[in-house]
Formats: structure tokens, sequence, C-alpha cells
């Protein structure tokens, strides 16, 4: 409202009350006279405050609101006039300040209807101007207890019952409508804010008190005038009295401001900067919120980020600025929100204290960050006095020392006591006292058992922490707990440790070798170091292919380059090269492989195989021996057979033809033919039988070794002792012990001019061989490498796994010793 | 009257070679001399001139081949003998100059001349 509006209507109140007043005072009212002044002074007081309020707080437009109802009450005053005209006009005007009335309680205190709440206004102004003018239509004095009054202008028909039945309704109607308002404003008091409540709590209850009354007063009406009128009087009390309520919930501003200097002397005696405020402002809800320029977020006392957007939620928010810059915000209930300039001046007063508390706030965020970032850090982190003590720690520290759900254990702990195994803190204790007073940064690793006995293993790091003096205060020791990572490095050492012992037992040969074919460090087996006669050092860096025979290389060289790209290689037999000189024959494969880093390497595995090939050698050179040696019996015999028995039958035959050519015409020379031929006959089959002896002596089969060797030894040109044992053995073990000892004796009879010899046949002590030994006194010096009879006894004897023994020193004759597996494994081929 | 073929036996048995004299000279052949191995039996042919040689196939010092290959031009006719079978050296008679193969139980004068028409 404006200055020049306001004037005018205080102008109008001033005339309007004036009149009333003339008129109230010179007339005779009776017993309503008291009613009456009250009735016109109410309306006073409310032009006076609204008068009041609207000039200190223009911007709210309660103040007009209750003057609107000041000025519309003194309409009512013309009741007392003497004029029909003016009393009827009274009367029907009497309760239209009810309307401005009623929109002033029901926007109070922002002075703006709600709009679910206009259709209670229309209600009463329907309710207020119907309700007096149907009763003035049907009753000449609608004024109950006026006889006195002037007539009524607007009669229509002096109708009790028709004027008994608009009372009623009347009635009904105001009734209603004060029951609605009278609900609303319950409610709507409930469900206020406590500040709010402060404010219009005052008004709310005169309002429903004059409710109250004015129902009251019409209900009792019925039956009792003077109790009807007193309640009309305490309405009029409570109506009277409403503005003044109304006057201090708008100017409270004004009230409030008085405690902005109680307020800076709270700051000052250290008044939590919430409490002075929410004091201040009235407003026990109120909540602060600090700018953190670090967070570039808002965040409350505490250091917690607040969400977006800081008003809502109940709240209204001012911001407060400290050298152009936001530095909190008041975050309070929104009935305050028509108080701004107090809220302004309030934080204005606040706000370096407000630039103190967003510091420490932001410190405390800070320090919040901090401590988050340390708890929820995997590694260690504890402070220790220069006594060793803990002082301070971090959440690992107490899942690491078992204590993490009891840390008053650590506090104050030795750190020792807590971290190092007992065997080893006497030592702790030593090192941490010698590195005192300046405690310099150090590492160690140590293993303890935690106090859920669990074994750990820590990396410490500490360093000091030194005062403005340059003092040791504190030990700052960071750890890591690598229990799982030493696990993990025990299992992999234990692993290479057993696939290196592996390695190094194994007969097999391991050379492991990069893409070029060389060695690795440390990359060959002690097989292969030991076969080719080099120490594993001096292996390193050189080219595998060093070690394989000129032949051979390129093929080994292929081999390692195809295994580089992936490809694994076939088994190959290649010679390899020692130190000494000599040379293996080795079958090995060449494989890609990863070594411990991941890195792409050729591992070359081999065995030796030179013996195996030797003994294949020796076995094929056997096996050759004895085809030929049987190629050459049998052409002997072949020879024997045409040599002597064949030419003695073709002569026979010849003979025979002869003698019977002459049997008729020479008997004589008949007879000697025939004669001569029988002599032939004989040494033919005495060639026969022996050449049969010679294939097989039927005695070996027949009776057995001994007797075979004493037949054997009757032919013999010198004497032979034979002792040999009785028993029978294998077929194969006898053929074999008889042909030693005949080929021996025939070897005896032409080489060693001996007198005499002597063949033994035993059993060795262990029961599994049989010894055939021959012996003779000759001139010895017989040499096995020398013809093909004495080969051929040694490949009859290995054929059976024996052993073939001469010793035969010259001039001292010859000990042959054949030694025969009784049982006999089969030969490897 | 017929001149009898002189013959040359040439075999390292002697018990053969008195066999063989008595058969042929009874069927009319004149047995001028012997030889008990190669290199005496090329003596014999290069001295005596004998019509024929019976030369036994296995000698002590070369084989009967052997002897053939080293008779000249003008050498007399030859009869292979020996106590093997003929299908031993069926190849090697027929490659040689030899008028053919006897089996030693199977020599007389009729099987000599046979091969010598």
């Amino acid at each position: 409202m404006t200055r020049g509006r306001l004037a005018a209507a205080v102008g109008l109140g001033a005339v309007l009350y004036t009149g009333a007043f003339s008129l109230v005072l010179a007339d005779d009212l009776g017993d309503r006279h008291t009613l009456v002044v009250m009735v016109v002074a109410a309306g006073l007081i409310f032009t006076v405050t609204g008068a009041i309020a609207a000039a200190n707080r223009p911007d709210n437009p309660t103040g007009s609101q209750m003057l609107a109802v000041g000025l519309l009450w003194s309409l009512g005053a013309l009741q007392a006039a003497d004029g029909s005209i003016a009393f009827t006009v009274g009367y029907l005007l009497a309760a239209i300040a009810f309307i401005p009335f009623t929109q002033l309680i029901l926007s109070y205190p922002t002075g703006r209807l709600p709009r679910d709440d206009r259709w209670i206004v229309v209600a009463v102004a329907i309710t207020t101007v119907l309700g007096p003018l149907s009763l003035a239509l049907f009753d000449p004095t609608p004024i109950p207890g006026c006889a006195d009054c002037p007539e009524n202008a607007v009669l229509v028909s002096d109708s009790p019952d028709a004027a008994e039945l608009a009372r009623i309704l009347y009635a009904l109607a105001a009734a209603t409508v004060a029951g609605v308002l009278f609900v609303r404003l319950v409610r709507r008091y409930r469900g206020a804010t406590p500040p709010l409540r402060r404010i219009v709590g005052p008004v709310y209850l005169f309002t429903l008190e004059a409710l109250a009354a004015l129902v009251a007063s019409s209900i009792a009406r019925t039956f009792s005038e003077t109790a009807s009128l007193w309640l009309e009087h305490l309405a009029l009390a409570s109506l009277a009295l409403m503005p003044i309520a109304f006057l201090i919930g708008i100017l409270r501003t004004r009230l409030a401001r008085a405690g902005i200097a109680d307020l800076a002397i709270a700051l000052g005696n250290g008044t939590p900067l919430r409490d002075a405020l929410a004091h201040a402002l009235g407003d026990p809800s109120l909540d602060l919120a600090y700018w953190s320029t670090e967070r570039q977020a808002w965040v409350d006392g505490d250091g917690r980020t607040l969400g977006e957007p800081l008003a809502g939620g109940g709240h209204a928010a001012t911001f407060v600025e400290h050298g152009g810059k936001r530095v909190a915000a008041l975050l309070y209930d929104p009935s305050l929100t028509d108080q701004r300039d107090l809220v302004d001046a309030v934080a204005a007063t606040a706000a370096l204290a407000f630039e103190k508390e967003r510091l420490q706030a932001e410190l405390r965020a800070q320090y919040r960050f901090l401590e988050t970032v340390i708890n929820t850090a995997p590694s260690l982190l504890s402070v220790v006095d220069t006594e060793g003590r803990i002082r301070n720690f971090n959440r690992a520290v107490e899942v690491a020392s078992g204590h993490d759900e009891d840390r008053r254990q650590l506090e104050g702990a030795y750190f020792w006591d807590v971290f190092i195994d007992p065997t080893e803190r006497e030592e702790m204790i030593g090192r941490f006292r010698a590195a005192s007073p300046g405690f310099p940064p150090a590492e160690y690793e140590n293993a303890f058992t935690d106090a859920r006995g669990k074994d750990r293993v820590i990396a410490w790091r500490s360093a000091p922490l030194v005062d403005e003096s340059g003092d040791v205060v504190r030990i700052i020791a960071g750890g890591i707990d690598i229990t799982d990572r030493k696990r993990r490095e025990v299992d992999l050492q234990r692993q290479r440790d057993f696939a290196n012992t592996v390695a190094d037992t194994i007969p097999s040969f391991i050379v492991l070798t990069d893409h070029d074919a060389n060695v690795v460090p440390f990359g060959a087996n002690r097989a292969f170091c030991a076969a080719v006669g080099r120490q594993l050092e001096e292996l390193s860096g050189r080219s595998f292919l060093e070690i394989v025979a000129r032949d051979d290389e390129f093929a080994a060289r292929m081999a390692i380059a195809g295994a580089a790209n992936g490809v694994p290689q076939a088994e190959r037999e290649t010679r390899w090269l020692t130190e000494d000189g000599s040379e293996l024959t080795v079958a090995w494969t060449a494989t890609p492989i990863l070594d411990q880093w991941g890195v792409a390497r050729v591992l070359v595995s081999g065995v030796d195989v030179s013996e195996r090939k030797r003994q294949e050698e020796e076995l094929r050179a056997s096996r050759s021996r004895i085809v030929d040696a049987t190629d050459a019996a049998r052409r002997r015999l072949e020879r024997n057979l045409h040599d002597g028995a064949q030419q003695r039958l073709a002569a026979l035959s010849l003979s025979l033809r002869l003698a019977e050519a002459r049997i008729e015409s020479d008997v004589d020379e008949a007879t000697e033919i025939l004669a001569s031929a029988r002599e032939e006959l004989t040494r033919a089959l005495e060639e026969l039988r022996e050449l049969a002896r010679g294939l097989h002596p039927n005695v070996l089969t027949d009776r057995g070794l001994s007797a075979a060797l004493e037949a054997l030894v009757l032919r013999s040109p010198f004497p032979v002792h034979v002792d040999a044992i009785e028993e029978r053995l294998p077929p194969a073990v006898e053929a074999a012990a008889y042909y030693v000892a005949a080929e021996a004796l025939a070897n005896v009879a032409k080489y060693a001019h001996a007198t005499e010899a002597r063949v033994e046949v035993f059993e060795s002590e262990d029961g599994h061989e049989i010894v055939v030994q021959v012996t003779d006194d000759g001139v010895g010096g017989a040499d096995p490498t020398r013809g093909t009879g004495l080969r051929g006894l040694e490949d009859r004897v290995e054929s059976l796994d024996g052993r073939l023994a001469i010793v035969s020193p010259p001039g001292n004759g010859t000990r042959l010793r054949a030694s025969i597996p009784l049982v006999h494994r089969a030969l490897p081929l | 009257m017929e001149t009898r073929t002189r013959v040359l036996i040439v075999d390292d048995h002697p018990s053969f070679r008195t066999c063989a004299r008595m058969i042929l000279e009874s069927d009319g052949f004149a047995v001028i001399g012997e030889a008990e191995d190669g290199a005496a039996a090329l003596t014999a042919i290069e001295e005596l001139h004998p019509d024929l040689v019976l030369l036994d196939i296995q000698l002590p010092d070369m084989d009967g081949f052997a002897v053939l290959e080293q008779l000249g031009s003008n050498a007399p006719s030859v009869v292979l003998v020996s106590s093997r079978d003929a299908c031993d050296y069926d190849g090697l008679i027929r490659k040689s100059r030899a008028r053919g193969f006897i089996p030693k139980a199977e020599l007389s004068g009729t099987a000599v001349r046979s091969l010598l028409r």
C-alpha cells in the first residue's frame, strides 16, 4: 500500500469512527450500549493497528487487510442512527467486515490467500450479506431486544414465521461457516512449523475464541438473553484484542532485530554458531551449510557433502557471502522467508563466524577425506612415539594385528609387542633404540603371528616426524601385508626347486636355448653338463650348436629354428662332442616352451643312446658272425661230404660196375675190385659218422654233457682230464658248454703244444650260471681277436647272455672260462 | 684198325682215377696219363696232347672251368666230371667249351663217346 493510499485510508477511518462514536455515544441503546461501544472500539483498534502495520511492513498485505476490516467495521455503528434508512443500512452492513476478516485470518501471516481457501471467503460473503437481508425482509425488528430501534426500511412483510425461518437459516449458515473456519485453522496450526506456530498461534487463538463465543452466544440466546449477551461481549473482546496479535506477528522482525545484538554477544561468548543463529531467528530447525572450495560442494558442519539443491525438503536457504564469495548458507524454516531483512541481518552479523566455521568445516572435510583414504587404503599406517608405543593407526593396522575387533589393544601398545615375533623382539628393540633420537628412514620385513594366530609377513618403511625445533616427536611406520605374496613366492620357489631337482636328477639331458640356439643362463641340467664335460656357467650364452658334430649341425640348427617358430620337432639322433673330444650319440627333441618370465624358448631334451647304439652294433656284428659261422660250417660240411663220403661212394659205384663187368670174364679181378670196394665203403661210413658227430654229438642229446665230454676227449691226441657236473642242463646250455670245450680243446691241439689239458664244468656259487673252464699247460699267448674260432665261441656264449674270458699269458698255459646263465633273458633288439 | 682215343684223367681222388682208368680202358679208351690238380693237368695236356681230357670240376688248386679257360685254341676235347649233380653247374657247363658233363657214378665209355660224337 502506497503512503498516499494509507493516508487516505487513515483519513477515511478518522471520519468514519468520529461519526460512529458520535452516533453510538449520543444514542441510548439500553442493555446493548456497552456492546455497541465495544464493537465500534474493536473496529477502531483494527483500523489503527492495520494502519501501523501497513506503514511498517508495506510489502505485507496483512496491514491493509486489517485496515479494510476496521473501516468496514465502522459501518455497523449506523445501527445506532435514529433514521430508518441509516439504521437499516447499518444493520445490513454490520457483518460484512467478516469478509475481509476471514481473508485476513486465512492469509495470515503472508497476506496471500491460499487458492483452496477462497471458497470460504465467498461463503462468508454470501452469509454476511444474505443473512441479515433475509431477516430484515420479514422481521420489523431484526435486532433482538431492540424495541425502540428505528423502523426496518426494507421490511416486505411482517411475518414472524418467515422471520424465524430466516433467522434459523442465517444462524445455521453462520455456524457452518464458522465451523469450517474453525476446522481449517486448527488443521493449519497443527501442520505449522514451530516458528510459524509462534506467529499464528495468538491470532488463531483469539479467532477461535471469538468464533466459539459467537456460536455459543447464538445457541445461548434461545434460553438466556443475558448469557448470550455476555458471550457476545467475550467474542467482541477477543476480536478487539486480535489486532494486537496481528501487530505483534507483523512487527516481529523489528522485535527480532533487537536480538541481533544478543547474537553478536553470543558469538563472542563462544556459543556454537548454529545455536546462536537458531536462537536469533527463533528457528530451532535451522541448519548451516558451508561451501567447500576444495570439493566445490556444500558440506555440513561435520564436513559431509550435502546434495543439491540446498533449499527444499521443508527449508529455505539464504547464502552468506564474505569477501565477495559465498561461504555459507542458512537453511531455515520457510516461514522466515517474509523476514528476509532479519535473515540477511543475522547472516551479515555472523559472516565472520561463518568464514571461520566454513574453514573449520573444510578442514574437517579434508580430515574426513584423509581419514577415509587412510582407513580404506590397504597399506598399514601407524604413528609410533619415540618410546616405540603405537599412538595412532589405520584400519589396515587393526586387521594386520588381528585386533580388528578391539582397537584398544593397540592403543599405546609397543610396536614390537604387536608386530614382531617374540624371538626377534629383543633385536628389534635394540635396533629401535639404536636409531634414537634421529630415527632415520628405514625399511625392513618381518614375519610374525597376529593376535588371531595367523602368520603374516609385513614389509615396513618408517620415517621420522619432526616438530618446529627439529626434534623427532613421532615415527610414521607404513607397511604392506605381503603374506600372500611371500606365500606365492615360497610356493613358486618350491615348484622351481622341485623342477630343478627333477631336471638335475634325471639322466636325460635338458638344455634351454633362445631362438638362436644360444644356451640361456643356467639353462642346462647337471646330466647335460656332465655329459659334455662343461661347467654350467661357461655354457651360458654359448651356442648349443657348438657341441653338435659338424655333420649334424645343419639339421640341429633347423630343429632349433623350427621349435623357435612354435613347431615341436620330431626326435632325431645326433652326435654331440664332449670336452675331451669323444662323441655321444644323443636322441633329442626340440620343443617350444615359455620360461618362467613368459619368454619364448626352445627346450632341447635328449638321452644318451651311445651305449644302446654300441650294443645294437655289437648285436648286429654278432648276428652277422653267427650267420657267417653257420654258412662256413655248412660249406665245410658240404666240402667234407663231397671230398669224403661222396667221392668214395662215386668211386664205389664205378668199382661195383667194373666188378659186375669182370665177374664172368675175370673172377679174380672182380673179387679184388669188390674187396677194394668194401674197404672204400667202410671208410665212407666212418667219414659220415665223423661228420654227423661234428654236427651234433648224439651222446650229448642222449646222455648229457658229462658223457659227451668224456667221449670227446677219447679222440684227443693228448691226455685230457674231465670234471663235469652230472645233472642235465637246458639243451642250449649243454650245447654251448660242449662246443666251448670242443673248440677250446681243438685250439689246444692246434696251437698250444700242450702235454695235457683239463675240462671243468660246474655251477657258480649263486647257482645262476654254469661255468666251463678249459686249462692247458701249453705255450699260452692266445688272442681272442685273432681267428674266428674264439670269436665264434664268444658269440655263442653271448647269445645266451653269457661271458667268455681268456687268460693266456705267453709261456704259461691258457685258461678259457665261459659263464653261461641257466636262465637267459631275451636279448635287447 | 680204329685208333683208340687217348685220354688224360684229371681228379684229386686216387680211387676215382683208378676206377675211371679201368672203366675207360675196358671200354676201348687209351688212358695216357693222370693229373691230381689243375696245374698238373695243364702241364700234362701240354706234354701228352691227349684227344680227350676227363676233367673233375672240383680240384684243389683251381676248378675245372678255370682249367678250361687256360687251355689254348687247339686244346683237346674236354668232358667234365663231378660227384655233384649236373644242375649244380648247369649254366657254367653250357657256357664252357667242354663237350659235356658226366656224373662220376655214371661214368662209362658209352657215356663219353656219346658226348664226343
